[in-house]
C-alpha cells in the first residue's frame, strides 16, 4: 500500500521516460551502449543549462522567448572576440556579458514597463536575431582555437565538458533557488507578486534580475554550444527556447503560482533528449524527426498541463 | 469672446469627449502618411505606380493573416502558428495541384486543413487550458516540421494558371487579385467583429472571460471558433502567396511569425484583449510593408529586418500600455 | 498638540476613486500603548484609510504625521521603515513557500554574504510563533495550513518588523474563540510594550474587550472619536448608521405565485454545501442570510450552474438543471448579479451597450446579425428607465460609478427577460442614493411577478426587503424565517449556531452589528 502511494507520486513523465527508453532499447541494439549514453549526456547538457534559466523565469510567472537568441548571440560575440585576438577567458566573459545585457533590456521591458512577457520577449527575440545575422553576415563563423573548443569536447573521450558545466550550473541554480534571497523572491513573485510587494520586497528589481540571470545562464549555454560546433552560427539557437519551456513544464513547473522546482526540469530535459536521441538512433528518417518530435512534445505539454489542472481541481 | 463661447468652447468640449482610442487611430494614419511622404521625398521611385502596386500587393498576405490574429488577440491571445499553418496548407495544396488534382479541391483541402490545425490550437487553449502563446508557439515547430518533411527540402514551382489565378490575375485588367481577396477578407472581418453577435462574443470573452461566462456565453466555443477562423485565414493567405510567387519552399511562412502579430498590435488591437479591429490592422500592415519597402529602396541589409520588426512590436505595445495607464489614472 | 504625544496623526485626508469619494477630510490619531478601533459599515472608508496609512494608497489631500514627522510620499516599504506594520484581511502569503520564509519574507536572514540562514530563520520563526502560542510547523507550505494559521503567520510577520504602529484589518474574522483569546492576549502584551494598534472591526461585542478608543467613519466621512469606557454600544451604532433602520426599505405587498425555483438536497464537496433545500416563488423577494463563508455565494453559483454539484437537484421552471452551465440558466430566464461586479458582472473596457446586451445576443438578434438601430433603442430605453448616469450607451463601463455599474448589470438581465433574479450583495460599495434605487427596482420586479433571491450581509437590508429569509451556516440552510417574525437577533443566532458562545459572536461577520445585543 505504501509502495503504491510512493509509486503514484512519481510524476507521469518519468514513466513515459522509462517506457520510451525501453521501447528505443528494444528497437535498436545500438541504443543501450556507453557511446550512446555519452551522446545523450552531451546533447542534454546545453538544454539543461538553458532550461534551468527558463525554469527561473517561469517560476516568476514570466516567460522568456529570447533565450535561444541570447545563446546564439553569446556564441557569436565570443567567437568574434576570439577572432579579434582576445584571450579565451576574456572572450567568454564578453559573451556572457552580452547575454546579461540583453537580459537587462528584456527585464526592463517586463519588470519596469510591465509589458506582457511573451510580447516583450518575442519582440526582443527579433531584435537579437537581427544583430546576430548582421554580425555574422548571415553565415557561420568558424573557430579552431583549441582552448575554446575544449569547452565542447570530452575528457578522455568519455565525459563531456559540457556535462560538467551543466551539472555545476544545475546545482548552482538549485542552490540559488532554495538558499538565496534572489531565488526565494523569484518564487514569491510567481506565487503572489502583489502580496510580496506589499510585504516590502522590491519586486520590480528582483523580477528584472530574473531576466538578467536567465540571460547570463543561457549565454553560458550558447558559448558551450558554439565550442562544441566549433562555430558561431547566426540561427543556431532557433527553437531552443521552446525546448526549454517544454522541459520546464514537463518537469512539473506551472505557469502560475510559483509552483515547481528546477530539479523537475532535469527530468523534463531527460525526456526531450531521450526522445530526440532515440528517434535518431532507431533510424527515423532525419527529415521526419522535427515533425515527430515537435508533435510529441506539444501534446506531452498539453497532457502534463491537463493532468496538473485536474490535480489542482481535486485539492 | 463671442467666438470663444460660440465655437471654441463647444469644440473643446467635443474634443475632450473623443475616446483616446480614436486619437490613437488618427495618429496611426497620420504616421503612415508622414512615413510615405518622407520616404517619397528621399526616393521618388516610392510613388511610382509600379512600386505602389507592389507594396500594396505585398501587404495583402500580411493583412489576411493579420485579420485572423486580430480576432484571436481580441478574444484570447495571439496565434503564433499562422506562419506555419500558411506553410503547410500551401505545401499540401501545391503538391495536390502538381499531382494533377483539380485546383478547387486543392483550395478546399488547404482551407479545411487550416481549420483543422486551428481547431487543435483552440482545443488546447480552451479545453486543456494552455496559454495561447505557448500552445501556438509550440505547435508551429511541429507544423513546420511536417511541411519540411513533406517537401523533403525541395522547392516546388511553376503551377498551372487556374491555381495561380488568385495571386496572379488582374481583375478587370488592372486590379490584382490579392488585393481583391484582401479587401474581401477585411470587409468580412469587419462585418464579423462589428455586425454579428459572434463578434460581440469575441469582444466579451476577451474583455472579461469570467463576466462573459457568467452571462451565459460559451467561452470555450467562442475561443475555438476564433482560432479556427485564424487557421482558415492563414491557409487563404498561403494560397494567395504561393499563387503570386509561383513557388513554395518549407520556410515560406517563417517570416510571418513576428510580422503578423506586430501589425495587429501596431493597428491598436490591445495586447490585453477585448479591444481593437481590422481597419487598424490594415494600417499597421501598410506601415510595416512601407517600412520594408523603404529598407529595400535605401539598401538596408535584409538581416536587420528582424530587429526592426521586433523593435516595432515593443514600441507599439509600450505606447499602448502607457496610454492605457494614463486613462486609468485620469478616469 | 505635542508632537511626541501621538505615534500617528492623520489630518484631513481625502482619497477619491473614479465615481466615489472613499475618504472625505478624515482625521485620526494614535497614541503609544493604546488600541484604537476604527469602526464603520462596509464601504465606510476603513480599509482605504488603513491603506493610506500603510503607504499602499497615496492620499489626494491632507497629511500624515508619524512620530511627529510629516510623512509624505509613503510607499509600503517606507511606511514599514517608519514603523507601520499592517495585517491585511487578504493575506499576502506566498502559497508555495514555507511558514518561516513567509514570516521573514522581506528580511530573510543571510550568512556568508548571500546564503539564507535557514537554521536561524526557522529558530526565530519558532520563537515568534511560540510567543503567539501557535503550533504551526515552520516548514509547512502556507498553502497547506488552515486559514487561522495563515492569519497567525501574518501576525508573526508583522511582529518581526519591530513596528510601533500595527494595523489589523478584522483580524478575528476567521479565528476560533480560542484563537481570538490568544490574539487578544498578544495584543494586550504589545500594547503594554507601548505599541499603538489600529484595530479595524465591525464586531461591536469585542470592542470593549480589547479597545481603548474608537473612531467611527461613515460614507468616507469622519463622524467622531470616543473613549470606549465612556460610550454605550447603542450610541456607537447610531454614529455608524446615522439613520433609523427601516427608513431605506419600502415594502410592497404581492401575493406569491407559483414556485419557479426548487432546490432539493443539493450537496457539493468541492465548495462545501450539504443537503441544501429551498424554494422561490413568483412575486416574492427571498433573503439568503449567513456569515461570510457560510456558503451563500457557493449556493447561488451552484444554482446558476457556475459550479458543479455532486448530489441533489435544482429545478427551474419545472426543468431539471442537472449538469447545467450558466448558458442553460440564462436560457431558462435566470439572471445572477454577482458580488464582484468588476470581475464577474461587467467587462469594464466594453461599452454600456455591449455590456447590456452581453447575455441576450441570441434573444435580441436571433439571426446572428447586430442591428444597430434596435440596439440603440433598447439600450437607451434601459438607460432611461433605470436612470443610468452615462452620456451615452457607447461610454465604456469603467467610467461609471459603482451604483451605475450595478444598474448596467441589472439591465443585462432585464434584456434577457429574466424572471428569476439572484442578487449577491447588491448594494456593496454603492452610495445611499443608488441603494435606494436598487431597492426600488427589486420591488418593481416583485410587482411584475418575477422572483428575487438576495444574498446580503447587511441584516437590516435582508429583513427590510425579504418576504422570507433562509439562514445558512457552514454550507447548510439552518432556518427559514418569514418576514414578520424576523429579528436581527434571531437571524444572527441561527447564523452563528446555538453552540457558539453568544457573548462575543453575536454580530454576524460582515453584518451590521446588533443595536440591542448584550455587551
Amino acid at each position: 500500500m505504501k509502495l503504491l502511494k510512493t509509486l503514484s507520486r512519481i510524476p507521469n513523465f518519468l514513466w513515459i521516460n522509462l517506457a520510451m527508453i525501453i521501447i528505443f532499447a528494444m528497437i535498436s541494439d545500438r541504443y543501450m551502449t556507453v557511446h550512446n549514453m555519452i551522446n545523450i549526456l552531451q546533447q542534454g547538457s546545453v538544454l539543461l543549462i538553458v532550461s534551468a534559466a527558463m525554469t527561473m523565469v517561469i517560476l516568476s510567472e514570466g516567460l522568456d522567448l529570447t533565450l535561444g537568441a541570447v545563446m546564439t548571440m553569446a556564441g557569436i560575440v565570443s567567437v568574434l572576440a576570439l577572432r579579434a585576438g582576445w584571450s579565451v577567458p576574456m572572450a567568454v566573459i564578453f559573451g556572457i556579458l552580452s547575454g546579461a545585457f540583453m537580459g537587462a533590456l528584456t527585464g526592463t521591458l517586463v519588470a519596469i514597463y510591465k509589458m506582457p512577457p511573451f510580447i516583450a520577449t518575442l519582440g526582443m527575440q527579433g531584435v537579437i536575431y537581427g544583430f546576430t545575422l548582421a554580425f555574422t553576415n548571415s553565415a557561420a563563423i568558424f573557430t579552431s582555437n583549441p582552448d575554446f573548443i575544449v569547452l565542447g569536447s570530452k575528457i578522455g573521450n568519455y565525459i563531456p565538458v559540457a556535462a560538467i558545466f551543466a551539472a555545476i550550473i544545475f546545482v548552482a541554480v538549485w542552490a540559488i533557488l532554495h538558499h538565496t534571497k534572489f531565488g526565494r523572491y523569484t518564487v514569491a513573485i510567481g506565487g503572489n507578486e502583489a502580496g510580496t510587494r506589499l510585504s516590502g520586497v522590491n519586486t520590480t528589481f528582483w523580477k528584472w534580475f530574473v531576466y538578467v540571470f536567465a540571460g547570463i545562464v543561457s549565454a553560458i549555454g550558447g558559448i558551450i554550444l558554439a565550442a562544441r560546433l566549433e562555430a558561431a552560427d547566426p540561427i543556431v539557437g532557433v527553437g531552443w527556447e521552446f525546448d526549454a519551456i517544454a522541459a520546464t513544464i514537463l518537469g512539473g513547473t506551472s505557469f502560475t503560482k510559483g509552483k515547481g522546482d528546477v530539479s523537475g526540469t532535469v527530468l523534463g530535459v531527460l525526456l526531450i533528449t531521450v526522445l530526440r536521441n532515440g528517434m535518431n538512433v532507431v533510424g527515423t528518417p532525419t527529415i521526419w524527426q522535427p515533425a515527430l518530435t515537435g508533435t510529441i512534445i506539444i501534446f506531452a505539454i498539453a497532457f502534463q498541463v491537463w493532468m496538473s489542472m485536474r490535480e489542482d481541481a481535486r485539492r | 469672446m463671442s467666438i470663444q463661447t460660440a465655437v471654441i468652447q463647444p469644440f473643446r468640449r467635443k474634443l475632450s469627449q473623443v475616446e483616446p482610442t480614436t486619437w490613437a487611430s488618427a495618429g496611426r494614419v497620420l504616421a503612415l502618411v508622414v512615413l510615405c511622404i518622407a520616404i517619397g521625398m528621399f526616393s521618388p521611385v516610392f510613388f511610382s505606380e509600379r512600386n505602389i502596386s507592389i507594396t500594396v500587393t505585398n501587404a495583402c498576405v500580411l493583412i489576411i493573416l493579420g485579420v485572423g490574429n486580430t480576432i484571436t488577440i481580441i478574444t484570447r491571445g495571439p496565434d503564433l502558428s499562422t506562419g506555419s499553418i500558411l506553410t503547410i496548407t500551401a505545401v499540401v495544396a501545391a503538391l495536390m495541384v502538381k499531382a494533377g488534382i483539380f485546383f478547387g479541391f486543392a483550395f478546399g483541402a488547404a482551407l479545411l486543413f487550416g481549420a483543422a490545425i486551428g481547431l487543435v490550437n483552440g482545443l488546447m487553449i480552451a479545453r486543456v487550458g494552455l496559454p495561447s502563446f505557448i500552445s501556438t508557439y509550440g505547435l508551429q515547430w511541429a507544423v513546420f516540421g511536417f511541411a519540411y518533411a513533406i517537401l523533403k527540402g525541395y522547392v516546388v514551382y511553376d503551377f498551372e494558371p487556374d491555381f495561380r489565378y488568385i495571386g496572379n490575375h488582374n481583375l478587370f485588367g488592372f486590379l490584382p487579385m490579392p488585393i481583391v481577396v484582401m479587401v474581401l477578407v477585411v470587409l468580412a472581418g469587419y462585418f464579423l467583429l462589428r455586425k454579428t453577435t459572434l463578434g460581440r462574443r469575441f469582444y466579451a470573452v476577451g474583455a472579461n472571460t469570467d463576466a462573459a461566462y457568467m452571462s451565459g456565453i460559451d467561452v470555450s466555443k467562442t475561443v475555438i471558433i476564433a482560432f479556427v477562423i485564424s487557421g482558415v485565414l492563414a491557409a487563404l493567405g498561403g494560397l494567395v502567396l504561393v499563387a503570386r510567387i509561383n513557388a513554395i519552399q518549407a520556410d515560406i511562412g517563417a517570416q510571418y511569425l513576428l510580422t503578423t502579430i506586430a501589425v495587429v498590435y501596431m493597428g491598436g488591437t490591445s495586447a490585453t484583449g477585448g479591444q481593437g479591429g481590422v481597419f487598424g490592422t490594415v494600417v499597421g500592415a501598410l506601415i510595416m510593408t512601407v517600412v520594408e519597402n523603404a529598407m529595400n529602396l535605401f539598401g538596408v541589409p535584409s538581416m536587420w529586418r528582424n530587429s526592426i520588426v521586433g523593435a516595432l512590436i515593443i514600441v507599439t505595445v509600450l505606447i499602448d500600455l502607457q496610454l492605457k495607464r494614463r486613462i486609468v489614472k485620469t478616469a | 498638540m505635542g508632537n511626541s504625544e501621538y505615534l500617528l496623526e492623520v489630518k484631513n485626508v481625502s482619497k477619491v476613486f473614479p465615481g466615489v469619494k472613499a475618504l472625505d477630510n478624515v482625521s485620526f490619531d494614535l497614541k503609544p500603548g493604546e488600541v484604537h478601533i476604527l469602526l464603520g459599515e462596509n464601504g465606510a472608508g476603513k480599509s482605504t484609510l488603513m491603506k493610506v496609512i500603510a503607504g499602499a494608497y497615496s492620499p489626494d489631500g491632507g497629511e500624515l504625521i508619524i512620530d511627529g514627522q510629516p510623512a509624505a510620499n509613503l510607499n509600503p516599504r517606507k511606511a514599514q521603515d517608519l514603523g507601520v506594520g499592517i495585517i491585511y484581511q487578504e493575506f499576502n502569503l506566498v502559497p508555495y513557500m514555507n511558514v518561516a520564509e513567509n514570516i521573514f519574507i522581506d528580511q530573510l536572514p543571510v550568512k556568508h554574504f548571500f546564503r539564507i540562514d535557514h537554521a536561524r530563520m526557522h529558530r526565530e520563526a519558532k520563537e515568534i510563533l511560540a510567543s503567539l502560542n501557535m503550533n504551526v510547523p515552520t516548514t509547512a507550505k502556507t498553502m497547506d495550513i488552515s486559514t487561522a494559521q495563515q492569519q497567525m503567520v501574518e501576525v508573526a510577520k508583522a511582529l518581526t518588523h519591530k513596528s510601533r504602529i500595527l494595523i489589523m484589518d478584522e483580524p478575528t474574522a476567521s479565528l476560533t474563540d480560542r484563537e481570538i483569546d490568544q490574539l487578544f492576549l498578544t495584543i494586550r502584551e504589545l500594547r503594554a510594550k507601548g505599541m499603538g494598534i489600529i484595530y479595524i472591526s465591525h464586531r461591536l461585542q469585542e470592542l470593549k474587550e480589547i479597545g481603548d478608543r474608537v473612531t467611527v467613519l461613515r460614507d468616507g466621512k469622519y463622524i467622531g472619536t470616543r473613549n470606549l469606557a465612556e460610550v454605550t454600544i447603542e450610541s456607537l451604532v447610531t454614529m455608524m448608521v446615522g439613520r433609523e433602520v427601516g427608513e431605506l426599505y419600502e415594502r410592497v405587498d404581492v401575493t406569491p405565485g407559483e414556485e419557479v425555483l426548487h432546490v432539493e438536497k443539493l450537496s457539493s464537496k468541492a465548495v462545501g454545501l450539504h443537503d441544501v433545500s429551498m424554494n422561490l416563488r413568483r412575486g416574492e423577494i427571498v433573503g439568503l442570510a449567513g456569515l461570510v463563508g457560510s456558503g451563500r455565494t457557493e449556493l447561488v453559483r451552484a444554482i446558476f450552474g457556475a459550479d458543479r454539484h455532486d448530489a441533489g437537484q435544482v429545478t427551474i421552471f419545472g426543468e431539471n438543471m442537472k449538469g447545467s452551465a450558466p448558458k442553460d440558466s440564462v436560457r431558462n430566464r435566470v439572471g445572477l448579479l454577482p458580488e464582484d461586479r468588476k470581475r464577474q458582472g461587467l467587462a469594464l473596457i466594453l461599452s454600456v451597450a455591449e455590456n447590456t446586451l452581453m447575455a441576450s445576443l441570441d434573444k435580441i438578434f436571433p439571426g446572428g446579425l447586430v442591428n444597430a438601430r434596435k440596439e440603440k433603442d433598447l439600450v437607451d430605453g434601459y438607460i432611461k428607465s433605470l436612470r443610468i448616469q452615462t452620456p451615452s450607451g457607447s461610454r465604456s463601463a469603467q467610467y461609471l460609478s459603482g451604483g451605475n455599474q450595478q444598474k448596467v448589470v441589472l439591465a443585462k438581465w432585464l434584456a434577457t427577460e429574466s424572471e428569476i433574479f439572484i442578487f449577491d450583495e447588491p448594494t456593496r460599495g454603492i452610495d445611499v442614493g443608488a441603494k435606494r434605487e436598487i431597492y426600488g427596482f427589486m420591488n418593481r420586479l416583485k410587482q411584475k411577478n418575477c422572483a428575487v433571491l438576495m444574498i446580503s450581509s447587511e441584516l437590516p437590508e435582508v429583513i427590510g426587503m425579504s418576504d422570507r429569509i433562509f439562514v445558512m451556516r457552514e454550507g447548510s440552510i439552518v432556518a427559514e424565517v418569514p418576514h414578520d417574525e424576523a429579528t436581527q437577533e434571531m437571524i444572527i443566532s441561527y447564523a452563528m449556531g446555538a453552540d457558539v458562545a453568544p457573548a462575543r459572536r453575536s454580530a454576524a461577520d460582515g453584518a451590521r452589528p446588533l443595536p440591542k445585543a448584550d455587551a
